[in-house]
């Protein structure tokens, strides 16, 4: 008798499930993605990381917990990291620029694919398995390993990335010309050079490790390992997808995960309408069967 | 416990009933719904048909000569021939074309509505409620002017109407044997031949990405290159068909399930026009 309750409870749930409308999209919610921020502590002379803002009156986390902390602590997917100048910052001297700070590197490894990576003001060599948004703002250096979707190097920072990088866009917001030294050790497909009047120059399917782009001397890769026709930014693969050569054809899917409206065009599918009545008759009618069994049974 | 148990068996035996009489109410909806499509859609082709006879019949059309002598006095004259769905133009102002595949089932009229899109999306002919809808021309398309690439839709039936066949194209061999497509329009039959299969998708509006459904008219050479480039990239096989700039081309699209929002494209690049049509005044 119990078991046939039990079946009863899980047609009854099933039938719930199967009713609710996207209940075919049903999922375990994840936890929101969360900012983790990460500063040299002039006092404590060490590198600290805290969670969702930096309160300049904490002393923050040992960095172990990137990587070995709660669900609330360490890198998660999807997760934004920002690696800040010192604390307290240097001041800024006559003419209104900050000293570079010496801190040293910081090495960072993350066991997580970033949904954004800033560097500001810092040196960072950070490992991570994957990044979706790299922004090395200006008088930073990185190196990066781990496929990047969408990397922005502004100004005189200076940055390598060790994988892949899908585009890569160039920007001097101080100067009318880029100089930043970069280079790639994978694939680009998309390259670009900006300033605050718009893009300069478009690139397109460099070959792997070919990417180079130097201050003084500007793109220092040899034609034949890139083009200057294509169409704009490449699609952002797939993650964690691992792209080892260039794609001269257009990309076919998109991660579906991020949010955003689709481009309006028709919508030409057979509506599933008479399926989920006809699901839903037989399994009401399963379950008033049994109903009707378990009834019977007791009396 | 019991009689709580018996109330709620009753409960759900009357959804059951609720459903199950929903269920076969659109289904017997459905099918009286596509009967009468069909029907009209049958009588239209009949009355195509009977036009087409009489055209190639010998006697001469009242039409030829003159008018096409005065349209351009470059061009050899052409013989002007009714339009074979004249009468359909005139029930219907919204029909564009009639789009037909020999050896298909894809033989329908193409509706146009620029002020609503999506009006015969799930509309027939008539204008009636109909889950198969009607083929529509995207409202960027145009005939008059006609655009480098016409785009039309279709819903993807499981009976196989409308463009339910058209992902049978993936089959080369398929393409092969059907590898022409008809587009009566008002003023001519437009005839292509199949250039490029492939599965794509809607994209989101930041995605910067080859989007065949934005692709409408090639000005410069960069703009068709872009298009062909991809569409050729794309295509599942090679159809042996080239294009080049100054080609115009029919594109049709049905929904297909291999992503979220997934599209089936078949592009097809306009080839020596058939008849030209006498105008009639409606």
């Amino acid at each position: 008798m119990k078991k046939f309750r039990k079946c009863i409870s899980l047609i009854a749930a099933a039938a719930i499930l199967a009713l609710l409308p996207n209940a075919n999209a049903l999922q375990a919610s994840a936890a929101p993605a969360k900012t983790i921020y990460i500063r040299f502590d002039t006092d404590l002379h060490e590198w600290r990381m805290q969670v969702g803002s930096w309160d300049e009156g904490d002393a923050g986390l040992e960095l172990y917990y990137l990587n070995n902390g709660n669900d609330s602590q360490k890198a998660l997917d999807g997760d934004t990291l920002v690696v800040l100048p010192n604390t307290p910052e240097a001041e800024p001297d006559e003419d209104g620029k900050r000293p570079k700070q010496e801190t040293g590197n910081v090495d960072l490894k993350v066991n997580a694919r970033l949904g954004n990576l800033t560097v500001n003001r810092t040196n960072v060599v950070i490992s991570a398995n994957g990044i979706d948004e790299c922004h090395v703002q200006g008088d930073s250096s990185a190196a990066v390993s781990g496929n990047v979707t969408n990397a922005y190097v502004y100004d005189n920072a200076a940055c390598t990335f060790n994988n892949n990088v899908t585009n890569l866009r160039l920007i001097a917001t101080v100067e009318n010309t880029v100089d930043t030294n970069v280079s790639v050790g994978g694939t680009v497909a998309y390259a670009s050079t900006a300033n605050g009047g718009g893009v300069l120059k478009e690139y397109y399917n460099f070959a792997a490790g070919s990417f180079y782009f130097d201050k003084n001397s500007g793109l220092m890769t040899d034609p034949s390992q890139y083009s200057t026709t294509g169409s704009g930014p490449a699609a952002a693969p797939q993650a964690p997808a691992q792209t080892t050569a260039p794609s001269q054809t257009p990309t076919q899917t998109t991660s579906p995960s991020s949010s955003g409206e689709y481009d309006d065009v028709p919508k030409t599918g057979e509506s599933n309408l008479l399926i989920w009545l006809f699901a839903g008759m037989t399994i009401l009618s399963a379950m008033c069967a049994g109903g009707c069994l378990l009834v019977r049974k007791c009396k | 416990m019991n009689n709580l148990k018996k109330q709620l068996s009753i409960l759900l035996a009357i959804l059951a009933v609720i459903c199950l009489a929903a269920a076969i109410s659109l289904v017997i909806y459905r099918q009286a719904a596509d009967r009468r499509t069909e029907e009209l859609l049958d009588s239209m082709r009949l009355q195509a048909e009977n036009e087409t006879e009489s055209a190639e019949a010998p006697a001469p059309s009242e039409d030829t000569g003159s008018e096409a002598e005065s349209e351009s006095s470059q061009e050899p004259p052409r013989e002007l021939v009714d339009n074979p769905y004249q009468d359909s133009y005139l029930a219907n102002e919204d029909m564009a074309a009639w789009l037909k595949i020999d050896g298909t089932v894809i033989d329908y009229p193409v509706m146009w509505t620029p002020r609503e899109e999506t009006y015969y999306l799930y509309r027939n002919f008539e204008g009636k409620d109909d889950q198969n809808g009607s083929l529509i021309l995207d409202t960027d398309s145009s005939l008059d002017p006609v655009t480098t690439n016409l785009i039309i839709h279709g819903h993807n039936m499981r009976s196989g109407a409308m463009f339910g066949s058209l992902t049978e194209y993936e089959k080369e061999s398929y393409c092969r044997e059907h590898n022409i497509i008809t587009l009566y329009t008002k003023e001519c039959e437009r005839r292509y031949e199949v250039l490029a299969v492939f599965r794509s998708q809607v994209y989101k509006k930041t995605d910067q990405v080859f989007k065949f459904y934005k692709f409408f008219q090639a000005d410069t050479q960069e703009e068709f290159d872009d298009f062909y480039q991809n569409i050729k990239a794309l295509s599942l096989y090679d159809t042996g068909v080239t294009a080049e700039f100054g080609d115009r081309f029919i594109t049709l699209s049905t929904c297909v399930y291999h992503v979220e929002h997934g599209r089936f494209v078949v592009v097809a690049k306009e080839i020596e026009p058939g008849d030209f049509y006498a105008q009639t005044n409606n």
